[in-house]
């Protein structure tokens, strides 16, 4: 009986590694771009529809002047076949179409007549874990690299050139995902031998007063009990659940917790990798 | 059985946390690809692609104090090179928020005020800079198009023009803002600052009149007074000047030069020999009186020096030196004697004479020399194509650069880039007297009419911009050429007198069909105001107006022609071709008369519309805000 609360708590127990798989990263919704002397020279904010999935963006120099936006049109497969962007008057501005080129994909960038404005397709294939290089006419011009944080957010990107040198970055913004790092653990240190814990902690930082929600989900998918439901203010906030308090009955449990209604820990991929889908 | 589960426990784990790491990182991958930073970089200019190589562009210079080093703004490449002269090579790169557009030094030396801006990004930004650290202090906001920095003698404020705003920012240096915004004639391109720093003296480099004011319409030099913020004097330079790019002030502080050129519009074009269509001149402007004291043509009798753009006078103020982009040289002039000349009463705007055993003419190797710095008796010259800058000893009898200080290796010219080059290249041109940018300054018009070789029997016509030319056939206000690839030919063949061949007309066809129009600067932060949304709502209610019957589409034409009611009595053609409405911020005079100086008169021409006069003032106001922000 306990041991099967206990693997629950397992999964919690373990930050780092084995919360990983609870770990959604969370949703991307700027990214500033800077040379390596550190100016800034324009961000990109991102759109979601209520789904969570990116449906646009817009790109801003950096003193907040609009340049264009960005809509998206993919196949059946939802792959992403065609981006058009937008001026400020809303006429079209341009196109990028995607292709795959030598096995990688492939980009091509066309103003509003058709002018090829890269001058041949861009291709960007991976060399490495989270990192890619940028090629054009079989040579690589440049390198991209991807950082992340313990929590899978993606941090930043590095633009560096062929030599390795970095040229360009961009910092993943995430104020307007509420979270910067989310953990979510076990009251009691880490251990096999927590069989038995009835609390679950959530330490996280916010930039507003944010609502804080930790729901128990039964392994079919069902949802079994809200644990906790909480207004945390400005910046870093520790809460605790009592399960026994929430009257959590022994069992199987999976835990999703969100900020204001945006998930933040959730335990979906791990359910989806393992149990089949059950939610 | 205990231990089994655990195993099978810690199995999922492992499993789950690579997946789920693996799953979190993809999606982010696809939201930001990395053919997605690529792509923003590289449309900004920032990641070279095939299309577009980082040229460097040199277009700006300064020297430090001492003489020691050089600043260059790389234009197209973002940064100012440092060049240490005395061991001859880039002793630093300083990377810029923006296209760098202009430099200047404190007294001191200890800083750099930057100007940048681009076509992207036309918001100015001034950035103050360490000379020591070469890094970038604070970054000021100004205006549009920001060029021309200038600073005051006592070092507490920077002037700068707002090129395409019509406007020169003061700059509060200690209090590192933008303290005011002074309105002056029509694109101000560059400025000095006398050296009692009572007055700024800025080169307009368009005129702002009805083209039709043939006698009257030239550029001008607005007296800025610094106590009160307000013009104190603006000199008209002889009628037909325009294209002024280039000014300094003579070391005894007596003396302004200006840069520009002479268009001859009273006549048809169709003898370039002579600078019967255009000369190449410098105005002289006596800054004791604040008055023109004299125009000198540049020019040989058979031969033009196009396109002059920098110009810089000698430590001694013994000569002056003159950076010729088209005709790709350095004029090196007696400057003492041309003083004497200018103040003898003769008036020496159109006198190939009056320069004759005072100047001399050193060929560049560079292509395109735009700015030119003196240090001493020494002349650096920044050829804007090129990757080196060439340093000359300055005398009458020069004829090679000491040597050349190269800023990197070269890269190989593009097609769009030839084009560029080839657009200001005035050796295309029967002896070299103009360029295509001679009547197109930055392929936009040189708000002048013009008689062109092939209408002669037509009444003049304003010039166009040829933004856009490829994408709205026909051309030119008649619709006389069908597409924009033969007007490029014709262009060559009848205002250059030179023989087409596809080495010139390819590049440039590929450079004009890739041109972009630059963000107005009527646009708050790059979008309409309320003000111009409220406009757009009216452009497009039929019941209000009909503007959108020709404007229409993205490019704002119906690549027709029609009579828009503007009266022509010399002309027998009575429809002309509906231009298009984008970048109209820039493009007055309007209708194919130049006869009209704002978007207001045009639109409001009777016969224009016929319903466009009912609107209030206030819906009016509202139309016009849009029109000027597109």
């Amino acid at each position: 009986m306990p041991r099967i609360l206990a693997c629950a708590a397992y999964f919690l127990a373990l930050p780092g590694v084995l919360l990983a798989p609870f770990t959604a990263a969370a949703r991307i919704d700027r990214i500033d771009l800077y040379d390596k002397s550190d100016n800034r020279l324009m961000f990109v904010t991102f759109a979601y529809d209520a789904s969570g999935n990116n449906t646009g963006r817009s790109v801003f120099m950096a003193d907040s002047t609009f340049v264009r936006s960005t809509t998206f049109q993919n196949d059946v497969s939802g792959n992403r076949v065609r981006e058009t962007s937008f001026n400020f008057n809303g006429d079209t501005a341009g196109y990028t179409t995607f292709t795959i080129l030598n096995a990688k994909p492939a980009i091509s960038v066309f103003d509003q007549f058709g002018l090829d404005q890269l001058g041949g397709p861009v291709s960007a294939g991976a060399s490495g874990t989270n990192a890619f290089d940028v090629s054009q006419k079989g040579a690589v011009i440049n390198r991209v690299q991807y950082q992340f944080d313990a929590g899978n957010n993606l941090t930043r990107i590095n633009v560096l050139d062929a030599g390795g040198n970095l040229q360009y970055y961009a910092a993943v913004n995430a104020v307007n995902r509420a979270i910067v790092p989310m953990r979510l653990y076990s009251a009691k240190q880490p251990s096999l031998s927590m069989i038995g814990s009835r609390y679950c902690r959530i330490q996280l930082t916010v930039d507003k007063p944010s609502i804080v929600r930790l729901d128990a989900y039964a392994p079919a998918g069902r949802k079994v009990a809200t644990l906790l439901s909480v207004t945390c203010g400005p910046g870093s906030s520790d809460v605790v659940a009592d399960c026994a308090a929430a009257r959590l009955p022994d069992g199987i449990y999976l835990f999703r917790a969100s900020v204001d209604g945006v998930p933040a820990i959730s335990h979906r991929q791990a359910i989806v990798g393992v149990r089949g889908g059950a939610r | 059985m205990k231990s089994r589960y655990r195993a099978l426990v810690a199995g999922y784990c492992a499993f789950a946390a690579c997946f789920g790491t693996i799953r979190a990182q993809q999606n982010a991958t696809q939201i930001v690809p990395p053919s997605l930073v690529f792509e923003l970089l590289a449309l900004n200019g920032d990641l070279e692609t095939a299309a577009r190589p980082k040229y460097r562009s040199p277009a700006a210079m300064a020297a430090s104090p001492d003489g020691k080093y050089l600043y260059v703004a790389e234009q197209t490449a973002k940064r100012i090179a440092v060049i240490d002269l005395t061991a001859k090579s880039v002793a630093r790169e300083i990377l810029m928020p923006n296209e760098p557009t202009g430099i200047a030094v404190t007294a001191d030396g200890s800083k750099l005020y930057v100007t940048c801006s681009s076509q992207q990004w036309p918001a100015g930004i001034l950035c103050e800079i360490s000379a020591s650290a070469g890094t970038v202090l604070r970054r000021i906001a100004v205006g549009h198009s920001a060029r021309s920095p200038v600073i005051n003698p006592a070092g507490t404020k920077v002037y700068v023009c707002n090129w395409l705003e019509s406007t020169i920012s003061e700059v509060d240096i200690s209090a590192g803002k933008e303290a005011a915004k002074i309105p002056v004639v029509r694109e101000p391109y560059e400025a000095v600052i006398t050296r009692d720093g009572n007055y700024v003296v800025v080169g307009n480099s368009l005129p702002e009149e009805k083209a039709t004011d043939t006698t009257t319409i030239a550029a001008k030099i607005t007296f800025i007074n610094t106590a009160t913020r307000l013009p104190a004097k603006t000199i008209s330079l002889p009628a037909g000047s325009h294209s002024l790019f280039g000014m300094c002030l003579s070391n005894d502080g007596n003396y302004a030069f200006a840069t520009h050129l002479i268009g001859r519009t009273s006549i048809p074009a169709t003898t370039l020999a002579g600078g019967w269509v255009h000369s190449n001149n410098l105005a002289i402007i006596d800054i004791t009186n604040q008055k023109l004291a004299n125009d000198v043509e540049l020019d040989d009798a058979t031969q033009g020096a196009a396109n002059p753009w920098g110009v810089a006078c000698t430590g001694d103020d013994k000569f002056l030196c003159i950076a010729h982009a088209g005709s790709n040289q350095m004029l090196i002039i007696d400057q003492v004697r041309l003083i004497t000349k200018a103040n003898a009463g003769v008036n020496l705007s159109h006198d190939f004479t009056s320069l004759a055993g005072i100047k001399k003419a050193v060929f560049i190797q560079g292509r395109a020399p735009r700015d030119i710095v003196t240090i001493g008796t020494t002349a650096y010259v920044a050829p804007y194509f090129s990757d080196a800058i060439y340093r000359y000893a300055v005398s009458l009898s020069t004829s090679l650069p000491i040597d050349s200080l190269v800023l990197g290796p070269a890269k190989p010219f593009t097609a769009e880039r030839e084009g560029e080059f080839r657009f200001s290249d005035a050796s295309l041109c029967y002896q070299k007297w103009q360029s295509c940018a001679s009547c197109h300054p930055f392929t936009r018009p040189d708000a002048l009419n013009w008689i062109l070789n092939q209408a002669v029997n037509n009444a003049p016509k304003n010039v166009k911009s040829l933004l856009y030319c490829f994408q709205t056939p026909p051309e030119n206000w008649l619709g006389r050429r069908a597409n924009a690839f033969i007007s490029v030919e014709y262009g060559v063949r009848l205002e250059l007198m030179t023989e087409p061949s596809p080495d010139i007309t390819v590049p440039l066809d590929t450079f004009l069909m890739k041109l972009k129009p630059v963000p107005s600067p009527f646009l708050v932060k790059g979008q309409f105001s309320d003000a111009a949304k409220r406009g757009k709502t009216l452009f497009y209610s039929t019941a209000k107006t009909d503007c959108a019957w020709c404007h229409k589409g993205s490019l704002f034409t119906d690549c027709d022609r029609h009579a828009a009611g503007v009266a022509d009595p010399d002309e027998v053609n009575t429809v002309f071709d509906t231009p298009s409405l984008i970048e109209g911020w820039r493009t007055a005079p309007y209708n194919h008369l130049g006869s009209m100086t704002t978007l207001e008169e045009i639109t409001r021409v009777p016969g224009h519309s016929t319903n466009v006069y009912r609107l209030t003032q206030a819906e009016m106001n509202d139309l016009l805000e849009y029109l000027k922000s597109l």
